[in-house]
């Protein structure tokens, strides 16, 4: 899935670009201080994204972290190279 | 300062106007998600100890008015969980804990007696594995263990017919 934008700060915006690249949803909702919302459809995990953490670094390892543990094994059907 | 990375669970997910309230309270240093059910704060605060760290977000999510349940701290372990820290069988702890094998002394269970899965301490365990079977495994941060304890103290403190006597021996 392709958000509609880049989140301002770019080392967020890399983060949740590694999270679609792990097949997560990254939807932009612009709502009070919430940029929008990281998204695990498997689990339906969510994960809040600031517009203006204390620390854009550190938001973006907290990323990271949520895509590391949402990374699930890909289904057989769905695994690159079968068919 | 230091910043120290932890966890808690939530009483439960908090609203977009809740979400705000964290943010403005503090919270800005925190991510929160929703993963198993389960409302999670992660942190990543500066301050001059952890336990500093962890009150001071306690402090911050009550004054948005939500409750802290939970410091994750990794310390309740089953006897599969202790062999894999160790490096060991299940079946190989189990002998350990019931004695038939090693010196003895294995930390007593958090549950004896229960049916079913049995729940030990890691931060008692830790020692013993480091003494007895020479492993050297590393010990669960202190004021995680403690700071959780008296979240739910603080909590059930209310129903205990002369909390004061508790607390001294918490004091000495």
């Amino acid at each position: 899935m392709i958000s509609s934008g880049r989140h301002p700060k770019k080392e967020i915006a890399d983060a949740l670009r590694r999270a679609e690249q792990a097949d997560l949803d990254v939807e932009e909702i612009h709502r009070g201080h919430r940029w929008g919302e990281v998204t695990c459809v498997p689990c339906s995990a969510r994960f809040a994204v600031w517009s203006t953490p204390r620390d854009a670094g550190t938001h973006a390892k907290q990323i990271d972290r949520f895509t590391a543990r949402h990374t699930h094994p890909r289904l057989a059907g769905r695994a690159p190279g079968s068919s | 300062m230091t910043p120290y990375g932890f966890r808690v669970v939530l009483d439960r997910v908090p609203t977009d106007d809740e979400l705000d309230a964290l943010f403005a309270a503090g919270c800005d240093d925190a991510a929160f998600s929703m993963e198993q059910g389960l409302s999670i704060a992660e942190f990543d605060r500066e301050a001059p100890t952890l336990a500093d760290a962890i009150v001071s977000a306690v402090r911050d999510i009550e004054s948005a008015r939500l409750v802290v349940m939970r410091v994750l701290d990794e310390d309740l372990v089953t006897l599969a969980d202790i062999g894999d820290r160790v490096g060991q069988s299940r079946e190989s702890i189990r002998r350990y804990a019931t004695g038939e094998r090693g010196p003895g002394g294995f930390p007593p269970p958090v549950n004896p007696g229960r049916e079913g899965t049995v729940f030990y301490r890691w931060s008692e365990v830790a020692p013993w594995v480091r003494e007895h079977l020479a492993v050297n495994v590393p010990d669960v941060a202190a004021a995680l263990i403690v700071a959780n304890l008296i979240l739910q103290a603080r909590r059930i403190q209310g129903q205990v017919d002369n909390m004061d006597a508790l607390r001294d021996l918490l004091a000495a």
